[in-house]
């Protein structure tokens, strides 16, 4: 960029310098001769900097960053799949109180969610009183309603 | 927002709207920033706040103006005096205007090098908080694809204007004074030159750009509607009642996302706006009166006097155009976050 903005600047000075140098001769044969040299130097500003240009006009942080527009995307997927996750786990916990309620059981329920792409419940912690008929009941319920295997469930009081 | 929060524990609403927060507006577009829920609404607050600031921009232009139709009528009374020495007024009369204006152009080109840069800071703020929320909205692959393409352009141009096109006002401005002085065919030409090349980089630039982004939401988002649709078709496979929740869940936090997308996207629109609006209308106060400034001297100036005052104005025009386009293609690329994937 600065090489580029150095190549304009001096093209931009050599054409005011012949400009002024030109309008301050009278017209003759001097005027034309300077005007031919005026011509041939500012053919040489112009050109021959070309080849040697270094044509890295791009910033320095320039391009296309997939990697990090990945990461600015990701990082929305993540925010949604927690969300989700989240009300997944509150909901299937309140599933899981109400079947509890139902069969005259109080419980406290903590459903743990899976860390794959489509969060599903995957395993649930059961606090609270209850008969192995009573839990028995409850693990037919979570496997076959919730799809939670019995290795899954885990008692505790 | 009263729907998803009956639907949505509270926590969870706070935390997407708290997830998804458009940066604030930057400290010189808090005058003119709206506090609306609609689009409509919004552009017309900032319509009411805009235009008692044209008065003063307005008087503080004309007093430029009227010291180069001084300039300008004293350079005739004298030219029409001088005889054999015309060429010696013609090169004091364009100093005399070239002075006058200078003044007031750089600080013209310095308040558009400003804005420019706080546009592209604040965008820079504002892209990544849109691409989150449209990726969380399902649109992975179209919020990665404009991610990439407006952070890519808006570093380019920013970096392009401040390094190489502003500078470039200077040098147009000193081959206009030099042609102007000197009445060189050759100069005008350079300095034609130099004002096309500067329109020609931004058309260029403008025009890509769109193009990229209005074909970006075709391309990938048939990628995304397929993996939507893969998703879609994952769930149905879930158990039943866990099915169900997780079809409720994804639509409730989805259409929550959107809701938060859509706030940040319109925070940001007018943002962008409040920044851009008051350097634009001082900058186009100094264009318009120097187009008519111009004209004015054109009945008793010189021609090349007449001439040099056009150049300032384009000028001008190059620097509306350059702030323009930075506005602009934020503008563009806030909507085209906010459109999504349809």
């Amino acid at each position: 960029m600065e090489g580029l903005r150095q190549y304009v600047v001096s093209v931009t000075t050599a054409a005011i310098i012949c400009g002024m140098l030109t309008a301050t001769l009278n017209k003759g044969a001097v005027q034309s001769l300077v005007k031919l040299l005026c011509g041939f130097f500012l053919a040489f500003t112009f050109l021959s900097p070309i080849g040697r240009l270094n044509l890295k006009i791009l910033p320095e942080d320039f391009g296309l960053d997939y990697e990090e527009a990945s990461d600015a995307a990701q990082e929305g997927e993540r925010f949604a799949r927690n969300s989700i996750a989240q009300i997944i786990k509150e909901q299937t916990e309140a599933y899981i109180l109400d079947k509890a309620a139902e069969q005259g059981l109080s419980l406290e329920a903590e459903v743990f969610v899976s860390g794959d792409e489509i969060p599903i419940p995957k395993s649930v912690r059961l606090t609270g009183q209850a008969s192995e008929l009573e839990r028995g009941r409850m693990e037919i319920i979570l496997e076959k309603d919730l799809g939670i295997a019995k290795e899954n469930q885990i008692w505790t009081g | 927002m009263t729907t998803i929060a009956a639907i949505l524990p509270p926590m969870l609403t706070s935390a997407i709207a708290e997830g998804f927060t458009a940066p604030e507006v930057l400290e010189s577009g808090k005058a003119l920033m709206p506090k609306a829920n609609t689009l409509g609404e919004g552009l017309a607050m900032i319509l009411q706040d805009v235009i008692p600031l044209i008065r003063p921009d307005l008087y503080e232009a004309s007093r430029v103006c009227l010291a180069v139709i001084a300039a300008v009528m004293i350079t005739s009374v004298v030219q029409s005096f001088s005889g054999t020495q015309k060429t010696v007024c013609d090169i004091a009369g364009t100093a005399s205007v070239a002075a006058t204006l200078l003044f007031s152009t750089n600080s013209m080109i310095r308040l558009g090098s400003d804005t420019i840069v706080e546009m592209v800071q604040y965008g820079k703020l504002l892209i990544p908080v849109m691409t989150a929320a449209l990726a969380a909205q399902g649109a992975v692959g179209t919020s990665a694809a404009l991610y990439a393409a407006t952070m890519g352009i808006i570093s380019l141009i920013g970096s392009v204007l401040s390094k190489l096109l502003l500078p470039m006002i200077y040098l147009f401005l000193a081959l206009a004074v030099a042609s102007g002085a000197t009445g060189q065919d050759m100069l005008k030409k350079f300095r034609n030159l130099m004002r096309d090349g500067i329109s020609w980089f931004l058309k260029t630039v403008l025009t890509v750009f769109t193009t990229y982004m209005g074909l970006t939401g075709i391309i990938t988002g048939t990628t995304d509607t397929a993996a939507a649709k893969v998703a879609k078709a994952a769930i149905t496979s879930v158990v039943p009642v866990v099915g169900g929740i997780l079809s409720d869940a994804s639509e409730s936090v989805l259409a929550s996302v959107a809701m938060a997308k859509n706030a940040v996207g319109l925070y940001g629109f007018f943002a962008i706006l409040a920044i851009f609006l008051d350097p634009f209308i001082k900058i186009g106060c100094h264009f318009l009166l120097l187009k008519a400034t111009g004209a004015m001297c054109a009945v008793f100036g010189s021609k090349a006097m007449t001439e040099l005052i056009g150049d300032f104005s384009t000028a001008m025009g190059l620097l509306l155009a350059m702030t323009g386009s930075v506005c602009l293609l934020l503008l563009i690329s806030t909507v085209c976050f906010l459109r999504g994937v349809s």
